[in-house]
């Protein structure tokens, strides 16, 4: 008698074991049966056992404040995880929410338990956008390359890292080594051509599931799908020879036996176009406030703007310095005088650096009396207080001292204020959050702010300062205008003339369209740009410094904006091109 | 034991589908994810398709009318599954070299000892039998478990083979191989194997089992302590009104004795003896309780696990026979200075056999604890590795 029998004998509950039906089974032994047959009746079996497995389980346990889904988005997750066996090309048009997809796709697969190891590469300045959004909309923490404690490649089961990054000398062999369950690879069109370093690291990476965003798929001509195609699934398009000579014409470079590949694209490729889909933002009013500087602001400025040239001049290793000293004059007084009095206040027997000049600063913040952004922060703060539902407005700045004096001028006029930044813990930046909802009046945000909340009920806001990263403007104000807002968006941009800041804003911002652009579209810009030149705050930066004379500033930001500009036709052109190709393809909702 | 059910995906279906219907001798032609579907006119099989269309979709309603929906739920699909699952439950392969590379254990893959070269020297073929069974447990009331599992046990050591279940089952998935047929059951050794698999069987699936009937237990725990209370509470009404009952009694004794009329006697005198007979039935009610809270309730008991008695069924409901080969694995391992030989004992769809321990220590030998090489000395390299 075994234990479990003997115990259920002492038991209220008794336990019965039945061996049912083992002469129907006898019956057939000996008789002779095809091994195919068998091997069917065994899968029928097993079938017949299953439970229908094409729902996202994970979708009920995602928090609806956090994110908003679409239908293709769903329809897309879907598809790529139960049509495509977890090896897909996400290809929507630019703006629909591949990310989002992504996510979806994620959060099942660690619902299912199989997401040990996930790397997603993505272009060196999404990187921590993307870390941002995994986190924020779907409750996946991932360690990006850019943390302060990031580790490795073999150091963290859940990885973001830029592409670069991955595949530099470095990184590149721990990265190989390892077995992953999923990849991700943001803006796959960057990895095109079989002979750069970036496609042997993916040729060479070893994973179970992987899915390549990108909207445009075809950056030159149609081989370049060959390309992506193959990486995620060998030997669906046989040989690179035998592709070309099937699809392409070779006199004219078109495109030929468009069913059959359509037929193929579609195992292992989901475009939705933006028409089919029922995205739909509520309109975006941007309007920028440009004031004459005081002459003490004048004064003010044209030091800070001497000192920074003449010290970058002879000590390049201060750019981090200089560049923060920049931004900040055209902030607050407050922020800069931090700064400069930190620059002067090193060790005993030490001499600073142009200390006179530094001091020249401060005696030019304390001329200071009202700054004019702060006047005109006002105006806008008392308009929405009569005309905005429990008059929120959030005011976004890059400095805790701008933010601390904002605070302080607010409340002395009787203003509600939500103080916001990257110190408060997550629960602390839920209840401000909270209570700005509930209580209205002024929410004053750092860019922490950036690391995701959605503040959708809110629909005015002010740039006091603005970051020279477009992504980061972008992101300020994607925290309002997002999808779940109901009405109008009003951003107000706040400048002095004659300052980097107009600069930045006439030249390149008004040049790219900026205020207007979806970050999908802007990152492609700027993506672009990096792989041609570098990083655009340096850009800006570099300009400002290095320009002789009011003239040749003017020169340079228009030169910058024109590299700007054309990046961004390119972009456009890129993603007509590929809407051509693929148009009549019917590569979306499997029901229309 | 391992579980053995699919998840139904759509591309799961759809290569049944094609694999299920080409076995019975069909003409598929393919448009995309339409089929024009024929079987041949003596086709064994009650399906009928004669230039059906069959269309590979997520949702059955998806479809046109006239043509036949392919999805995880689709009644056609459904009727398939059936035909298949009854038609051929037994069967025989053969697993052999050639047909599988060497499987190391993560004892030797997740250490730094590399393999240099392995050779695999077969002595003798073994069978085993590869099961599927059906596993149920019921209660009358709540718990409902059905499940599939996969059984494999040596034919000649009657041991268990986890390993081999598993290849058994990666091997039914894959349509890309082509195993060869192996040695037919014959009833005897058929009835054998299952009883072993029966024991083997019945041993794993004991937690489960044990877990269902706790939980059985405490339902049914709470449905006789509810009893319980309920028994003492109505003991507790009928003291009360046992004592009720005695005053009023008291009462009309009273009301006998001062009675001056006839008529008012005998009125009392049967109001008393109605109230007599009330309180003979409440103390009788009252004793029947007692025993019972005595006895510990036997009826009420019986009546509860009667409620919540577990069932478990197995039903085998697939049989293979599986041959492999067994022999030495002999294995060229370095740490990149030394170079040894090692020889273990290996079976083809199994892997090593072999559960070795650290040189040293004695600890066993795992993927956390990964084999190591000190000189000639097979360590551990997590216990006494460096
Ligand atoms: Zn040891």
């Amino acid at each position: 008698m075994k234990w479990w029998k003997q115990m259920s004998r002492e038991n209220l509950v008794e336990v019965e074991f039945r061996h049912e039906d083992e002469d129907a089974l006898l019956a057939d032994a000996g008789e002779s049966s095809s091994l195919v047959e068998h091997l069917l009746s065994v899968q029928a079996n097993r079938l017949q056992a299953g439970q229908p497995d094409s729902e996202l389980r994970s979708l009920s346990h995602l928090d609806e404040e956090n994110v908003k889904l679409l239908e293709h988005q769903v329809d897309a997750a879907h598809r790529a995880l139960f049509e495509m066996d977890g090896k897909a090309l996400l290809a929507d048009e630019v703006g629909l929410g591949k990310t989002i997809e992504v996510g979806m796709i994620l959060k099942e697969m660690h619902y299912r338990g199989t997401d040990d190891a996930v790397l997603i590469l993505t272009p060196a300045q999404l990187a921590q956008q993307w870390q941002a959004e995994m986190l924020e909309k779907f409750g996946l923490d991932f360690t990006c390359n850019y943390d302060d404690d990031f580790a490795g490649f073999d150091a963290h089961d859940h990885v973001i890292a830029s592409i670069d990054t991955a595949k530099s000398d470095r990184h590149r062999s721990t990265v190989l080594a390892r077995d992953w369950d999923v990849l991700v690879l943001d803006e796959a069109h960057y990895v095109k051509n079989e002979d750069t370093d970036r496609y042997e690291l993916l040729e060479k990476l070893s994973y179970d599931y992987a899915f390549f965003l990108t909207a445009t798929p075809i950056q030159n001509d149609v081989t370049d799908l060959y390309n992506i195609i193959s990486l995620l699934r060998p030997g669906l398009f046989g040989t690179r020879e035998a592709f070309r000579n099937y699809f392409v014409n070779k006199s004219q470079e078109t495109l030929v036996n468009r069913n059959e590949l359509q037929n193929r694209l579609r195992k292992v490729m989901i475009r939705n176009r933006r028409d089919e889909t029922d995205i739909d933002f509520t309109p975006r009013n941007v309007t920028t406030r440009t004031f004459e500087p005081s002459p003490a602001e004048k004064d003010l400025y044209q030091s800070v703007t001497d000192y920074v040239r003449t010290a970058y001049g002879e000590d390049q290793g201060q750019k981090l310095v200089l560049m923060t000293l920049q931004k900040e004059v055209v902030s607050s007084p407050e922020a800069l005088k931090q700064t400069v009095e930190r620059q002067l206040d090193v060790e005993d027997g030490k001499v600073v650096a142009h200390a006179d000049q530094l001091n020249r600063i401060l005696d030019c913040v304390d001329a200071v009396e009202t700054p004019t952004k702060l006047e005109s922060v006002q105006r806008i703060t008392s308009e929405a207080r009569e005309r905005v539902d429990k008059g929120r407005v959030i005011v976004f700045t890059q400095f805790r001292a701008t933010q601390q004096k904002l605070i302080e001028t607010f409340a002395d006029q009787g203003y509600t204020t939500h103080p916001f930044h990257g110190g408060h813990s997550s629960d602390e930046k839920e209840e401000i959050v909270e209570r700005f909802e509930e209580e209205g009046g002024v929410l004053v945000s750092t860019d922490a702010m950036n690391e995701g909340r959605n503040l959708q009920f809110c629909n005015v806001m002010v740039n006091y300062d603005l970051p020279w990263n477009p992504m980061k403007v972008e992101q300020r104000i994607g925290r309002i205008h997002r999808i779940g807002q109901e009405r109008e968006v009003y951003v107000f941009n706040i400048a002095l003339e004659d300052t980097i800041e107009e600069y930045v804003l006439e030249r390149l911002y008004h040049k790219i369209d900026l205020f207007q652009q979806s970050v999908g579209e802007l990152s492609e810009i700027l993506t672009r740009l990096e792989e041609t030149g570098g990083n655009f705050e340096d850009e800006v930066f570099e300009r400002l410094v290095s320009a002789d004379s009011e003239v040749e500033l003017e020169n340079d930001f228009d030169a910058m904006a024109i590299d700007l500009q054309e990046q961004r036709d390119l972009a456009d052109k890129l993603e007509d091109f590929n809407k051509g190709v693929f148009e009549g393809f019917d590569l979306g909702d499997s029901d229309d | 034991m391992t579980d053995a059910a699919l998840p139904v995906t759509e591309r799961a279906v759809e290569r049944f589908t094609e694999a299920y219907l080409r076995s019975l001798g069909a003409e598929i032609e393919k448009r995309g994810r339409q089929w024009t579907v024929t079987l041949p006119a003596d086709a064994d099989t009650a399906l009928e398709l004669d230039g059906d269309v069959l269309e590979i979709v997520s949702d059955s309603d998806e479809v046109d009318e006239g043509v036949i929906a392919i999805s995880p739920e689709a009644p056609f699909v459904e009727r398939m599954l059936d035909e298949s699952a009854d038609r051929t439950p037994i069967g025989s392969l053969s697993l052999t070299q050639d047909q599988f590379e060497l499987k190391l254990p993560p004892w030797i893959t997740g250490g730094t000892v590399e393999v240099v070269d392995g050779s695999f020297t077969p002595y003798y073929d073994r069978r085993a039998l590869c099961a599927l069974f059906h596993v149920g447990i019921e209660t009358v009331s709540e718990y409902q478990t059905e499940e599939l599992h996969a059984v494999a046990v040596d034919l000649n050591d009657h041991e268990e083979r986890p390993r081999l279940a598993e290849t058994y089952l990666d091997l039914a998935e894959d349509d890309q191989r082509d195993p060869s047929e192996g040695r037919q059951f014959d009833e005897q050794t058929l009835g054998d194997a299952i009883e072993t698999a029966n024991e083997v069987l019945e041993s794993e699936i004991a937690p489960m089992v044990r877990d269902t009937r706790e939980r059985a237990t405490r339902a049914a725990e709470v449905e006789l302590d509810e009893y319980r209370q309920f028994v003492q509470q109505r003991r507790e009404e009928i003291d009360e009104e046992l004592s009720r009952l005695n005053d009023r009694i008291e009462d009309e004794t009273e009301a006998i004795d001062a009675a001056t009329e006839q008529a008012e006697r005998v009125e009392a005198l049967r109001k008393r003896k109605e109230l007599q007979s009330e309180l003979d039935d409440r103390r009788a009610e009252l004793d029947d309780l007692t025993e019972q809270i005595e006895r510990n309730f036997p009826e009420k008991r019986r009546e509860v696990r009667e409620r919540h008695d577990l069932t478990v069924r197995m039903r085998p409901v697939s049989a293979t026979s599986v041959s492999y080969e067994r022999g030495d694995l002999i294995l060229e391992l370095t740490t990149g200075d030394a170079t040894v030989e090692k020889s273990y004992s290996y079976a083809i769809g199994v892997g090593v056999m072999e559960e070795p321990s650290c040189d040293r220590c004695g600890r066993q030998l795992t993927w956390e604890n990964p084999l190591a090489l000190e000189r000639s000395h097979f360590i551990g390299d997590a216990c006494c590795g460096d």
